[in-house]
C-alpha cells in the first residue's frame, strides 16, 4: 500500500468511520510510522486552533448576528418575499388572464404534462438536468486534457474621492495554457501563449503529483508544497449554481447545436448574478457521450451592488492614489482526450534550472 | 430520512433555519474573512442562496454541512472577487480561485494561529477549520467542498502538515 494511503486512513480514523480491523491495522501502522505519527500529533495546534476560533467579535459571541443588524435582516425577507412574487405572479397572471378557470386548469395539465416528458427519457432531459449530468460526468474521469484561455480587462482610475474622475488606463490581455489531469488531483499546466504588456510575473508551469507541487517560475523549478491547488471543478460549477440548476430554476437555455473538434454538442447558456457579480457560462455538452467538450465563463463585478464588495477595489498606492479594478474576466476550457492513459512525472531537474522550453 | 426531501420553507421556517446556525456560520465566515461587516453581508447571502436553493437538501440531517457548503461558496467568491482587483502588475498567470492572499494586513502581530493560517491557502484554511474546529469528517468534507473523498483527504494531511510548520515557526520566532 502507498504511503498516502495510510495517511488518508488515517484521517479517516480519527474521524471515527473505519471497521475495527482496518483500525487495528491503522494501529499497527502508527506503531511503526514516525511520519504518521508526526501527522497524528495535532493536538497541541488543534487546541489553539479552537481557541483562536472562538474569539470572535462581541457581537458573534453567543448571540445571533442578524439582530445586531436589523435593516439587513428585514432587508433579506423583504429580498425573498420580492423574488418569489416575482416569480410566482407574474406566471399566475398569464395563465389566468382573460380565460376561463377551465381553460386555465387546461393549461396547467398541459404544462405539467410537458414537465413529466422532459424529465423522463435522456434524449429529452431539461437543460438544468443535462448539466448536472455534465458535471457529473467530468466528476467521474479518471482523466482528460484540456486548453485554457483567460481572458481579462484590468484598468487603472483615479480614486474619485482624491481626485477629479479621470480617463481610465486599460490593458487587456490573454493567456492561453494546456493542462492535463487525472483525478483527482494530479495536475499539469503550462502556459503556452501570453500576450499584452506587463503581464510576465507570475507566468508559471505547475506540476502536481504524489501530494507535491512543483512550479516553474520562469527559470527555476521549485518544490513548493504550501501551494495547495486542485484543478477547480468546483470553480468551474459552483454548489450553489448546481442546486439551482437542480431545482430548475436558474437561468438557463439551450442553444443550437454545434460541432466543436469533430462532435456535435448540445449548447447550453447559464447565467446568474448575486451581490459580487455578473456571471455567464456557456457549456457544450456531448450529444452522445453527454461530456463538457467546452465551457466560456465570463464574470463581472457588481462594485456598487454590496458594501462588503465597494470595498474591494480599492488600493491605495503612493501618490495620487489609484483605483486598480478587474472590469471583466471570461476564461475558456477546451476539453479532449477523456480518460486516456497520461503518465505525469516530477520535473526531471527539480529544483535546479528550468526545463528546456519551459523558460519564457 | 436519507434520500427523502426535506419540504419546502415557508418564511417562519427560513426564521427558524437562521436562528439556530446563523451564530455558527458567522463564526466560520468571520474567521476567513475577519471582517465584521463582510462577515455580517457574507452570512445574509449564505441565508439568502440557502433559501432560493432549499430543494437541492435531500436530507435534514445534511443541513449543516449543506449550509457550510454554501457558506464555502460565498467565501470562495467573496476571494475570487478580491482577487480580481490586484493590481495590474502583480497578475498571476495560475489564478484559479485557491491563489488567492487572505487578508493578512488585518492580522495582529501576536495572532500566531491567524498569521499562520494566512499562509495557507484559502481552500486549505478552510478544510483544516471544518475538520480540526467544526468537527466534520473528511467524507463530509468532501460534499461541503465539492470534491472526491481522496482529495479531502490529501488537503487534510497536507493542511495539517503546513499549518503545523508554520504556527511552530512563528511561536520560535516570537521566543526570546
Amino acid at each position: 500500500m502507498k504511503h498516502e494511503r495510510w495517511e488518508y486512513l488515517l484521517i479517516d480514523y480519527e474521524d471515527g468511520v473505519l471497521d475495527q480491523e482496518t483500525s487495528a491495522q491503522v494501529v499497527q501502522h502508527l506503531q511503526e510510522c514516525t511520519h504518521c505519527r508526526e501527522l497524528q500529533s495535532f493536538g497541541a495546534e488543534r487546541l489553539a486552533l479552537q481557541q483562536w476560533y472562538q474569539q470572535v467579535p462581541t457581537a458573534f459571541a453567543g448571540s445571533p448576528v442578524m439582530p445586531y443588524v436589523p435593516a439587513q435582516r428585514e432587508g433579506l425577507h423583504q429580498h425573498v418575499k420580492g423574488r418569489l412574487a416575482s416569480l410566482t405572479l407574474p406566471l399566475l397572471h398569464k395563465v389566468t388572464r382573460g380565460r376561463t378557470m377551465a381553460t386555465a386548469v387546461a393549461g396547467a395539465l398541459a404544462a405539467i404534462l410537458l414537465i413529466v416528458m422532459l424529465w423522463s427519457g435522456d434524449s429529452n432531459r431539461s437543460p438544468g438536468i443535462a448539466v448536472v449530468n455534465a458535471y457529473d460526468k467530468l466528476q467521474s474521469l479518471e482523466s482528460l486534457r484540456y486548453t485554457r484561455t483567460v481572458s481579462r480587462l484590468d484598468c487603472v482610475v483615479s480614486d474619485p474621492s482624491v481626485l477629479p474622475p479621470s480617463y481610465p488606463l486599460c490593458v487587456e490581455s490573454e493567456r492561453e495554457a494546456v493542462g492535463e489531469v487525472v483525478f483527482p488531483d494530479w495536475w499539469h499546466e503550462k502556459p503556452i501563449r501570453p500576450t499584452g504588456p506587463g503581464l510576465t510575473g507570475g507566468y508559471s508551469e505547475f506540476i502536481i503529483i504524489e501530494g507535491h507541487t512543483y512550479v516553474n517560475t520562469g527559470s527555476t523549478w521549485a518544490q513548493r508544497d504550501d501551494i495547495d491547488l486542485q484543478f477547480p471543478l468546483s470553480w468551474l460549477f459552483p454548489a450553489d449554481i448546481l442546486a439551482l440548476l437542480q431545482q430548475g430554476s436558474a437561468s438557463i437555455e439551450e442553444l443550437a447545436e454545434e460541432e466543436i473538434a469533430g462532435s456535435v454538442t448540445k449548447h447550453y447558456r447559464i447565467q446568474r448574478q448575486d451581490i459580487f457579480e455578473a456571471l455567464l457560462i456557456d457549456l457544450w455538452v456531448g450529444k452522445e457521450d453527454e461530456l463538457p467538450r467546452k465551457i466560456y465563463q465570463r464574470s463581472e463585478p457588481l462594485f456598487d451592488q454590496s458594501p462588503a464588495l465597494a470595498r474591494f477595489p480599492i488600493s491605495t498606492k503612493g501618490f495620487p492614489v489609484v483605483v486598480h479594478a478587474n472590469i471583466w474576466r471570461a476564461e475558456t476550457y477546451m476539453f479532449y482526450d477523456f480518460n486516456a492513459s497520461i503518465a505525469l512525472e516530477p520535473p526531471p531537474f527539480c529544483c535546479g534550472p528550468a526545463i528546456q522550453g519551459s523558460e519564457h | 430520512m436519507a434520500g427523502s426531501k426535506v419540504p419546502v420553507c415557508n418564511e417562519a421556517d427560513f426564521e427558524l433555519l437562521i436562528e439556530g446556525y446563523q451564530t455558527r456560520i458567522a463564526k466560520y465566515v468571520y474567521n476567513q474573512v475577519k471582517h465584521v461587516e463582510d462577515t455580517q453581508d457574507l452570512t445574509q447571502e449564505v441565508f439568502l442562496r440557502a433559501f432560493k436553493a432549499q430543494e437541492q437538501l435531500r436530507s435534514s440531517q445534511a443541513l449543516v454541512s449543506w449550509l457550510f457548503s454554501i457558506a464555502v461558496n460565498v467565501v470562495r467568491d467573496y476571494y475570487r472577487q478580491k482577487q480580481k482587483t490586484i493590481p495590474i502588475a502583480s497578475v498571476q498567470w495560475a489564478d484559479t480561485a485557491q491563489w488567492v492572499d487572505p487578508p493578512s494586513e488585518l492580522l495582529e502581530e501576536d495572532d500566531l494561529v491567524g498569521r499562520a493560517l494566512a499562509r495557507l491557502p484559502q481552500d486549505t484554511a478552510a478544510c483544516l477549520l471544518l475538520h480540526e474546529v467544526e468537527g466534520f469528517t473528511a467524507r463530509e468534507i468532501a460534499a461541503i467542498l465539492n470534491i472526491r473523498p481522496d482529495a479531502a483527504r490529501q488537503r487534510i494531511v497536507r493542511a495539517r502538515r503546513a499549518f503545523k510548520q508554520t504556527y511552530q515557526g512563528l511561536s520560535h520566532e516570537g521566543q526570546p
